[in-house]
């Protein structure tokens, strides 16, 4: 396919060794060779298990969050000179033939980030328990009255960026709000955002009631500047 | 003098003291240390002659002196907490920056040895 070998996957993982190399097989299969795993400070086989895959792989020896693993992620593609990101979970959510979906808006300059939304296709959205169907509605919500942006899955984890989106967007956060942060980004810099349907397994145990709340905390302090 | 009184003159002395011993290890900036002094050395004031703080809260309408110092100190506390916490963010984001310079370290060289 087009494009793969200026396309960087961008792979953010915290003591997920029992899915990391599921994925990173997953996404090789499909032709993706440029894959980065950031290992945040995990405490267990996640870094071994990617190295033996023979990808990238980066570690922050202090675990820093998810918005701080997809920068130094994001960072770390842009100077190995990627074109094009993906960001993908590691938790085996995602399906590796979904990244196409989302690269192929950038390459066709429609768009210059592109959120796969796990609510789009109503098959997909079956999949997701009710009460994170609950959870990720009031982010939304939330995420459009501080933000002023309507996204249909504002928490997902599998986006692409062009180059140039990605050296835009400042994450500042550290933690989870990461993923409103970026909607709220790609506003502010007038960046044009898209969403393409994908799908989605939920293997496990996701994010719970009081990670929400968090993430509320702190989009309201990044709405007032702090 | 009352018991109390003697109870807030030890306890001063110890952290005027201590705070002396910070600023000469340079555990704190001289300018912070001042500040604490100037704190220690008000509420020294305020044990020593305790009828002062009756004659400022009549001034501004409050009750009893002992409520003026409460608020005092609360408020104090308050700007003291919202400090610490924007040190603590601070912290946290040069601690970040930190870790993401030594991960991408190696991707950093890579490129030096090209040429």
């Amino acid at each position: 396919m087009r494009a793969r070998s200026k396309t960087w996957i961008v792979v953010p993982a915290f003591n997920e060794e029992k899915t990391i190399g599921v994925v990173i097989k997953g996404l090789k299969k499909h032709g993706w060779r440029n894959i980065i795993v950031i290992d945040d400070g995990s405490t267990d086989k996640t870094g071994e298990i990617a190295r033996k895959q023979g990808v990238i792989v980066l570690r922050h020896v202090i675990n820093r969050g998810l918005g701080a693993a997809l920068r130094t992620g994001i960072n770390a593609a842009l100077l190995l000179g990627a074109e094009y990101i993906v960001t993908f979970d590691a938790d085996n959510q995602h399906f590796p033939e979904d990244v196409e979906k989302i690269v192929e808006p950038l390459i066709d300059n429609k768009a210059d980030i592109v959120i796969g939304s796990r609510f789009k296709k109503k098959e997909s959205r079956r999949n997701v328990p009710l009460k994170y169907r609950i959870g990720n509605l009031g982010l939304n919500i939330i995420t459009f009255l501080l933000f002023g942006k309507w996204s249909t899955d504002t928490q997902s984890g599998l986006r692409g960026f062009t180059r140039r989106a990605a050296s835009m967007i400042t994450i500042r956060t550290n933690r989870m709000s990461v993923s409103s942060e970026i909607i709220a980004e790609a506003k502010r810099k007038k960046l044009r955002i898209i969403e393409v349907p994908i799908n989605i397994r939920y293997p496990h145990q996701r994010q719970g009631f009081i990670s929400g709340l968090r993430i509320i905390s702190r989009l309201l302090l990044r709405r007032i500047g702090i | 003098m009352l018991p109390i009184q003697i109870l807030g003159l030890i306890g001063l002395l110890v952290v005027i003291i201590g705070t002396l011993v910070y600023i000469s290890k340079r555990k704190i900036s001289p300018e912070e240390g001042i500040l604490w002094l100037a704190i220690w050395v008000l509420l020294l004031i305020v044990v020593l002659i305790p009828g002062i703080t009756f004659d400022i809260a009549r001034l501004l309408g409050i009750g009893r002196g002992a409520d003026l110092v409460v608020y005092l100190l609360v408020f104090l506390l308050l700007v003291v907490d919202f400090y610490l916490i924007a040190r603590i963010e601070q912290l946290e984001t040069n601690t970040t920056r930190l870790i993401r310079e030594i991960a991408l370290r190696d991707i950093k060289k890579k490129p030096r040895k090209k040429k």
